[in-house]
């Protein structure tokens, strides 16, 4: 299956599944922001650490990887500086068309939101599972610099290279774009 | 900043209902992408060439033209104590029951919502969010024996 469809388990990071008839096993990762929204404004309905009005989409350059020095961390943020840990995102010099997709707070309201979400009871692995509706990049103009997207981001705000990121996962393989390109991503988060 | 630097944000509507947001610095270069991924679609071509597997470009219906991203209708989540007030009014007297009672937990989330950029109302091919667009791209008239488009 072509769309970069992946499913994250916040506390099994290493799971990655694509919906469909496929099931493979890219690299996921929940970041820092994720695990505090849960401690710190659903347990403790914190004022300051808050979630944004509406959720949004970016790709980057970077791989999620496998705790190395050079790959995601927990606490990784967004730089246009490509070391370490950041997360880099294309068409910071060069849009080309680039630009980050909005995914609304809201559940089957309408507009592109998350799904009702389920649930899955196996011990070891479950958990509550919520996928959003589909979101389209592009259409590409030529090729945005960077080009050559290795992961999506789950984020907020529009401006690139900037924000929180919360859960981010490998796209199946390397997306680079050209010209009347578009990019489709269905992100799914299962909790548990 | 000069005008030729100024960012600017368009929103695509696809024929099958879906929305993407992209960013280019003209009107020319959002028209050309659009017309050659719409082009694709008219010829059965995928949305991504560099993948055999990618599914189908889609037909391009609108092309809406925005200043800033449509996203940023209220990053802050704030609200002038007037403005705010007066949907507050509104919020309590549309959820109250028959008794005048309101569900706190169906308050909050109104009162959250009042600063979603997306609009839950919007058709199928609408635009969906809350910001009003600044203008409208023509994709105009595809010709798929000559390959040439026409403006409308």
């Amino acid at each position: 299956m072509f769309e970069d469809s992946q499913l994250i388990h916040e506390h099994h990071v290493d799971e990655y599944d694509v919906d469909g008839p496929l099931e493979l096993h890219h690299a996921a990762i929940a970041f820092q922001r994720l695990s505090q929204l849960v401690t710190d404004y659903i347990l403790g309905a914190s004022g300051s650490i808050t979630p944004p009005a509406s959720w949004t989409m970016g790709l980057a350059t970077t791989n999620v990887g496998s705790g190395g020095g050079t790959d995601y961390a927990r606490n990784s943020v967004w730089s246009v500086t490509v070391s370490t840990t950041n997360i880099n995102e294309i068409g910071t010099t060069t849009p080309a068309g680039y630009a980050r997709q909005t995914i609304a707070r809201t559940i089957a309201g309408g507009g592109i939101d998350w799904q009702a979400s389920t649930f899955d009871s196996t011990f070891a692995t479950g958990g509550q599972s919520a996928t959003a509706d589909q979101v389209t990049f592009g259409a590409f103009s030529g090729a945005p610099n960077p080009n050559g997207a290795n992961t999506w981001v789950l984020t907020d705000g529009s401006t690139l290279n900037a924000g929180q990121p919360y859960f981010a996962a490998d796209t199946a393989a390397t997306r680079t774009f050209a010209d009347g390109d578009t990019e489709k991503v269905t992100p799914t988060l299962k909790a548990g | 900043m000069t005008e030729s630097e100024v960012e600017l944000f368009y929103e695509t509507v696809f024929e099958t209902g879906r929305n993407s947001v992209a960013s280019y610095d003209s009107d020319e270069e959002a028209l050309n992408a659009a017309r050659e991924h719409h082009r694709r679609a008219v010829h059965g071509e995928r949305c991504l060439l560099s993948e055999p597997t990618a599914p189908p470009a889609e037909r391009i219906v609108k092309i809406l033209k925005y200043k800033t991203h449509p996203n940023d209708l209220n990053v802050d989540q704030t609200m002038s104590e007037e403005v705010l007030k007066k949907e507050l009014s509104e919020l309590v007297s549309r959820l109250k029951d028959e008794n005048g009672v309101v569900a706190l937990d169906q308050l909050s989330v109104e009162v959250r919502g009042l600063a979603h950029p997306i609009a839950v109302e919007a058709g199928p091919q609408d635009s969906i969010f809350k910001m009003k667009e600044t203008g409208e791209l023509s994709l105009g008239s595809y010709d798929k024996e000559t390959g040439k488009w026409a403006d409308n």
